[in-house]
């Protein structure tokens, strides 16, 4: 089934023009965005209607330590809200779970509709079956209402082992895939962008503010494909280096 | 194939390993090998000050000059050596300062008042102990203690503690008002929680007293920060705290530390005192309290040189200019900082507000006593911002000999070396020989390594690299090197020859590859005898750096069939050597190319000119394509309608399914794909070929 929507889709590659974006540095609209640490309010945040909000660190220290990322808690209202975790390492203590568990505690007290966790970690391609199994133990731990995310690298569906992506796939509700490394767009980043169609579960494409953006032909078509976020960054001056 | 960091927080820094094992992992960030970096990437980061460092690690290595030491690998430190190139991460992993993590509802920097609260009812219930109150009146303030369970996230009154007149003792009551107190400032009721505090002043208790001064001076700080922080848990503009509340609450504290510098709250005031000093915009103070720290040990200030290091440099970095501090340490990590400039495209435009000369020679004074450091950040504003690498040498008198280099020591003789490397001194490499025995850091070392694999790739001296006797042990620059430059001669000593495991297979696949790839089936045939029975056959080879073991038994035995009739591999490669330009044999080599995975071959790209291994390769032959291959079959009128009908076919598949080309070569029009499907179909209408093909793309 998955295969003849993938055939539809080359079929209207093939046959029909497809527009593209002359302006390289045009991103869509910022319907979702990602507010990472120490990146200034600023009015594209306004819009969004997705916020994924950084809010811990998993750093690979000894013992394993969770770092606050964000000031003070968010009041979000009525916005969709991905509370957002960065992850050095998978060897998770008992505490780091409490601590994820306490802090979502408190970003729903706070009254934000935190509808899901993502965690953003470097998944190597060859270990991705890994990775899964750890999602599956923490999702297990997650209250029930509260969706599992990722963060993904663009060459998963070129160099991911199948398996590890066929075990990504039954236990993520998404997977925000990046095209850029720090601070730039990754060249060639098109070439990675074709071969999604092995990636089977559902995904974003994650821009990065003000950075190069060509809508790949066949992307928008893909089953799978459920939109964009940007990584929003700050104005560039002498103080934003860091 | 290019290495990518693509995780998120890529942006703020790349998370490098630079153990051999992951150095270029597939993703771990990648390192750009060299020695100068004038610009942050976050993954460059060396044993060396410099505008390509990490604010952190400049911060750092000079706070270990301040105490004259050498910056050790911690307790638990992860055993292996840190490399040339490395990430503040990796580098404050090495340092290991041990976190604390033993609070399960708080990640360890989280902001709430509302932390305090567990500790503060044990210390509330051992001071009610000590106190012996009368009656039942120590039972019942622990009671209203242990009922108190604020929730700093939920607006709102918490459950009220009843005493009900059950503490009628002065002293009692004294503990009585100090409990209301704490319920008020949990509450957010920080006028009443002030006066509670306030009206404790003449306690008679000594924990009581010295309590009710910290909380006094702590719901200062609080108040400070209402309506502080935006819907998004961002801080606004500082410019909007009020002036007034800041000046109590650094009275308050300044008040208590003067009559309790040692007290039970010391450290956590110091600590307030720099919240209070962040927040009011007072940059001069608080960058005062923190070189204040910097001569102070670890347990002493309550934190370690990482956490010191981070703290600064969100707190106090961001805004600092060089008018605001006399310290030569900050004044050096801001000056190396604003020495950074665009060393590439993709960075250009990132460095406004460079460093002038004058800005730089007007700090002398405030290096009195520093004259090294100095004088190496002038040499550092010649060499990456004037491009003047002869005044370096004019500044930087040769010191390699030593039996050991302090940071500032070894910042100034890398640079002189860099410099003597830019105007092409003839002793450059023996320079770098002559450090290398003071150089105790492995930091240090491989830095030198790094050195001199760069010196001898780019002098035509790879055979030194590889020499018995090299100092060049690291794993990946000589992987980087053999991968990238070596000839086939090379590859065959080290595939045979090389100490490590590792690097023996790695050599070999990269003769093997280059061989098939490059048209020396001969020599590929006379090679297979390398490969050790019972090799791998379906390990990775994305990335042949990190990989533990590599496929060699690939090439003699494929994991993955072709899609067309073809004979071994070694056969191909033998009718290949009698006859290269067999267009079956061509087509059966570029399918067990094809169907193994060797589309973007790491092995097919090297690195950017300016890195390790960016210069011309030494391994003859072309570069291999897979799309140059069809067109010439495809082109060939000699070639079998079979072999010809399978050429287009795949030529067209090059582009599935996005368009883009994935066998590398010189890209076609879409016109020209459409050409080949139309002679597919036209051509060769009852191929199997022709009738597989849908689509062009």
């Amino acid at each position: 089934m998955i295969r003849a929507v993938i055939a539809v889709a080359a079929v209207a590659i093939a046959l029909l023009p497809v527009p593209i974006a002359r302006d390289r540095r045009v991103t869509p609209a910022y319907d979702a965005v990602w507010l990472w640490a120490g990146v200034r309010a600023q009015p594209a945040l306004a819009t969004a209607r997705r916020l994924y909000l950084l809010q811990g660190q998993v750093e690979a220290t000894d013992p394993v330590r969770y770092a606050a990322q964000r000031a003070a808690v968010p009041h979000l209202g009525n916005r969709d809200v991905w509370m957002v975790v960065r992850v050095e390492t998978l060897a998770w203590s008992p505490e780091i779970y409490e601590q994820l568990l306490a802090a979502l505690g408190r970003w729903r007290a706070a009254g934000n509709r935190v509808v899901g966790v993502q965690i953003d970690f470097d998944a190597r391609t060859r270990h991705l079956e890994e990775y899964a199994a750890f999602l599956r133990g923490l999702r297990a731990r997650l209250p029930r209402d509260c969706r599992l995310g990722i963060t993904g690298l663009l060459d998963w569906s070129a160099n991911g082992d199948p398996k590890g992506l066929d075990a990504l796939a039954g236990v993520v509700d998404e997977a925000v895939l990046q095209i850029y490394q720090g601070r730039h767009v990754i060249p060639g980043y098109q070439a990675y962008l074709a071969k999604l169609d092995r990636l089977k579960l559902p995904f974003r494409i994650g821009l990065l503010q003000g950075g190069e953006w060509q809508p790949t032909p066949g992307l928008e078509e893909n089953p799978y494909f459920r939109g964009y976020v940007t990584f929003l960054v700050n104005p560039r001056d002498p103080h934003s280096e860091e | 194939m290019r290495h990518l960091c693509v995780s998120l927080a890529a942006v703020a820094a790349c998370f490098a390993v630079p153990l051999p094992a992951d150095a270029s992992g597939d993703f771990g960030c990648s390192p750009s090998w060299r020695l100068a970096h004038a610009n942050l990437t976050g993954c460059d980061d060396m044993a060396m000050l410099g505008p390509g460092n990490d604010t952190r690690t400049n911060l750092t290595m000079l706070l270990f000059d301040r105490r004259g030491s050498l910056p050790k690998p911690g307790e638990g430190a992860p055993p292996q050596p840190l490399g040339a190139l490395f990430d503040w991460r990796t580098l404050s992993g090495w340092l290991a300062a041990r976190p604390d993590n033993s609070d399960s509802d708080y990640s360890s920097g989280e902001g709430s008042r509302c932390r305090s609260n567990g500790s503060g009812a044990e210390a509330f219930e051992a001071a009610v102990n000590a106190a012996r109150l009368p009656g039942g009146e120590g039972a019942a303030l622990i009671a209203a203690r242990r009922a108190l369970s604020p929730d700093c996230a939920k607006p709102g009154a918490s459950v009220s503690a009843a005493l009900d007149g059950q503490v009628k003792s002065p002293a009692g009551k004294a503990f009585a008002a100090y409990l209301a107190g704490a319920q008020a400032f949990y509450d957010g009721d920080f006028d009443a929680a002030g006066t509670r505090f306030a009206s404790l002043g003449g306690a008679r208790d000594g924990w009581l007293h010295e309590t009710a001064r910290y909380m006094a001076a702590r719901v200062e700080v609080n108040r400070i920060q209402v309506g502080l922080f935006d819907e998004y848990g961002i801080p606004k503009d500082f410019k909007t705290v009020d002036q007034k509340v800041v000046a109590a609450a650094d009275a308050g504290l300044r008040a208590y530390l003067k009559d309790y510098p040692n007290g039970l709250y010391a450290a956590s005031a110091r600590g307030l005192l720099r919240r209070v000093y962040w927040f009011g915009s007072k940059r001069d103070l608080l960058a005062q309290q923190y070189v204040a720290l910097f001569a102070q040990p670890a347990a002493v200030r309550g934190l370690n040189d990482v956490d010191l290091a981070e703290e600064m440099d969100t707190k106090l970095l961001p805004d600092l200019t060089i008018g605001d501090t006399r310290d030569p340490t900050l004044l050096a990590v801001l000056d190396l900082k604003r020495m950074r400039v665009a060393d590439d495209e993709v960075s250009a435009g990132c460095c406004t507000n460079p460093l002038t000369l004058d800005e730089l020679n007007g700090q002398r004074a405030a290096f009195a006593g520093n004259q090294p450091l100095f004088d190496y950040l002038v040499a550092a504003h010649r060499f990456y911002i004037g491009k003047k690498p002869a005044e370096v040498l004019k500044l930087i008198p040769d010191a390699a000999r030593q039996s050991s280099f302090n940071e500032v020591q070894f910042s100034r003789q890398m640079l002189r070396g860099m410099a003597l490397e830019a105007v092409g001194d003839r002793n450059a490499r023996g320079f770098w020989l002559e450090m290398l025995p003071g150089a105790k850091l492995s930091a240090q070392h491989s830095a030198l390594e790094l050195a001199l694999a760069y010196h001898d790739e780019r002098t035509g001296g790879l055979a030194r690299v590889f020499a018995p006797d090299s100092p060049v042990d690291d794993a990946s620059l000589r992987g980087i090197l053999l991968m990238n430059v070596a000839d086939a001669g090379l590859l065959r000593k080290q595939a045979t020859g090389a100490k490590a495991p590792h690097e023996r297979q790695l050599a070999l696949f990269t003769l093997l590859y280059k061989e098939l790839s490059r048209g020396a089936y001969r020599d590929f045939d006379t090679d297979l005898a390398l490969v050790p029975a019972g090799a791998a056959t379906d390990t990775n080879f994305y990335d042949l750096l990190g990989s533990e073991a590599l496929p060699l038994g690939l090439f003699l035995k494929p994991t993955q069939a072709t899609d067309i009739d073809c004979p071994t591999l070694r056969r191909t490669a033998a009718d290949l050597a009698a006859t290269p330009g067999s267009p079956h044999a061509r087509l059966c080599l570029a399918d067990f190319f094809r169907a193994n995975g060797f589309d973007q071959f790491v092995l097919d790209s090297q690195p950017p000119k300016q890195d390790l291994g960016g210069t011309k390769t030494l391994f003859a032959g072309p570069v291999y394509s897979r799309l140059e291959v069809y067109k010439s079959i495809a082109a060939d009128a000699k070639a079998p309608a079979d072999d010809k009908a399978y050429a287009l076919f795949r030529a067209v598949n090059c582009y599935a399914p996005s368009g883009n080309n994935s066998c590398g070569g010189t890209d076609v029009d879409k016109n020209v794909r459409k050409g080949w499907f139309a002679r597919l179909k036209s051509d060769y209408p009852k191929s199997r070929w022709a009738r597989e093909l849908r689509y062009y793309w």
